[in-house]
């Protein structure tokens, strides 16, 4: 999803004004941890990435080009940050932990967001085992933040054949998650 | 997965299928239970996909994480100053502590002493071949009797000018247009160099009467 910054406010931050970046990161903050929490899976660390985005953002605002859009220019920091955080992940094979009930109890008032994202987190911690983190990359950016494949190639600094490639096996692999995913549970539903 | 119908059930699903197919298809679902099975799961699959793209994710609390970000931003440039600073004493108390430093430093002090010893050398001499040109001068002219003694006791105000009187004396002067050159440059680089002794000289040829006053310093 694209989204516009006011020019000024740009120019501000360039010049150093750390108020102006405050507003910044208000403007832009919901949209850099949406991407995280789709690339990554988990709340915390989408939390932490986007905080790294935005002290990166900061420190490279001078090398940013007024010709280049803000947005394209975020997203390519933050999809960074987040790959390198996935591939560090699988190195590690880190296991994803457990959500705590006593902390994320759901209220009256947000059951249903809660289920939501936790159906969202699901979804994506379940397509981030069977994907490259290039494929899950471009699986969010082009199905669900609908930006163009120029954008994306822009973002990630591949070719559009190799967006195609990658969004097409994507797909093939998030189906095939899914079937297997419905199998397992029919079977469980089966077996009690 | 069995039938062979799957790949157009896809299609079907993407709505990609024209009406001669797709009535086959829509014939071929009435009798096949693995297809409905298939394009089932393609429904389900199709509006879960839905609801994620829908699903906005939103920050807990904005504005703690901004104001953490901008302490983070901070923090960050303190160390960065810290870290800068403690390499730059580092990297002189390196300089300072190589052997070819400290003679560097022995050397350029011992040169900018022997530059300046030799500066002072040369104006004082200078000084006081002016002063002695300029004296042999007035003393000539006055006493007619030039030495090198009488001109340092003219100059330290030990030595009497012995005219008929002061309104010659300052008449000499006055004639001899070279020394009151000499004169001025004198003073000047006392003025500049020695002020204490160009106050000194000052008083004393004023108090003698012996400064001209067309001379400007």
């Amino acid at each position: 999803m694209s989204f516009e910054v006011p020019y000024q406010l740009i120019q501000s931050v360039k010049k150093g004004d750390k108020q102006a970046f405050g507003r910044l990161i208000d403007c832009c903050s919901p949209y850099v941890y949406a991407v995280a929490l789709k690339l990554i899976g988990d709340a915390d660390d989408a939390n932490d990435a986007s905080q790294e985005c935005f002290i990166k953002v900061w420190g490279k605002m001078n090398t940013y080009k007024s010709h280049y859009k803000f947005s394209t220019w975020l997203y390519k920091i933050i999809a960074n940050t987040c790959l390198d955080k996935l591939r560090k992940r699988r190195r590690e094979n880190q296991i994803f932990e457990q959500r705590d009930p006593d902390i994320h109890e759901p209220t009256q008032n947000n059951v249903e967001v809660e289920f939501e994202e936790k159906q969202f987190v699901d979804f994506v911690r379940t397509i981030s085992g069977g994907l490259s983190p290039k494929q899950h990359a471009v699986f969010v950016l082009h199905d669900l933040e609908e930006l163009s494949q120029e954008e994306i190639s822009k973002i990630l600094g591949m070719p559009k054949g190799r967006i195609k490639s990658n969004l097409y096996y994507a797909r093939k692999s998030i189906r095939q998650i899914l079937q297997t995913v419905d199998q397992e549970k029919n079977t469980s539903s089966y077996e009690l | 997965m069995n039938c062979k119908q799957l790949q157009k059930i896809e299609n079907y699903h993407e709505g990609k299928l024209q009406t001669e197919e797709l009535n086959f298809v829509k014939k071929h679902l009435e009798s096949c239970d693995e297809c409905r099975r298939y394009l089932d799961e393609l429904k389900s699959q199709a509006l879960l996909l839905s609801r994620i793209k829908n699903f906005k994710p939103t920050l807990i609390n904005p504005v703690a994480f901004r104001n953490e970000v901008l302490d983070q931003i901070q923090s960050k440039r303190n160390r960065y100053l810290v870290v800068r600073a403690s390499r730059f004493v580092n990297s002189i108390i390196f300089i300072l502590t190589q052997p070819i430093t400290r003679y560097s430093f022995i050397t350029a002090a011992i040169v900018i002493f022997g530059v300046f010893i030799f500066q002072q050398t040369i104006i004082v001499r200078k000084i006081e071949s002016l002063e002695k040109r300029m004296g042999s001068n007035i003393v000539a002219k006055e006493s007619g009797r030039p030495g090198r003694k009488n001109v340092d006791a003219f100059f330290k105000g030990r030595m009497e000018v012995q005219s008929d009187s002061d309104e010659a004396f300052r008449e000499l002067l006055g004639n001899y247009r070279s020394l009151q050159i000499r004169y001025t440059v004198l003073l000047k680089m006392l003025k500049e160099k020695y002020p204490a002794t160009y106050q000194e000289i000052l008083k004393e040829l004023e108090e003698a009467e012996l400064l001209p006053e067309n001379i400007n310093i």
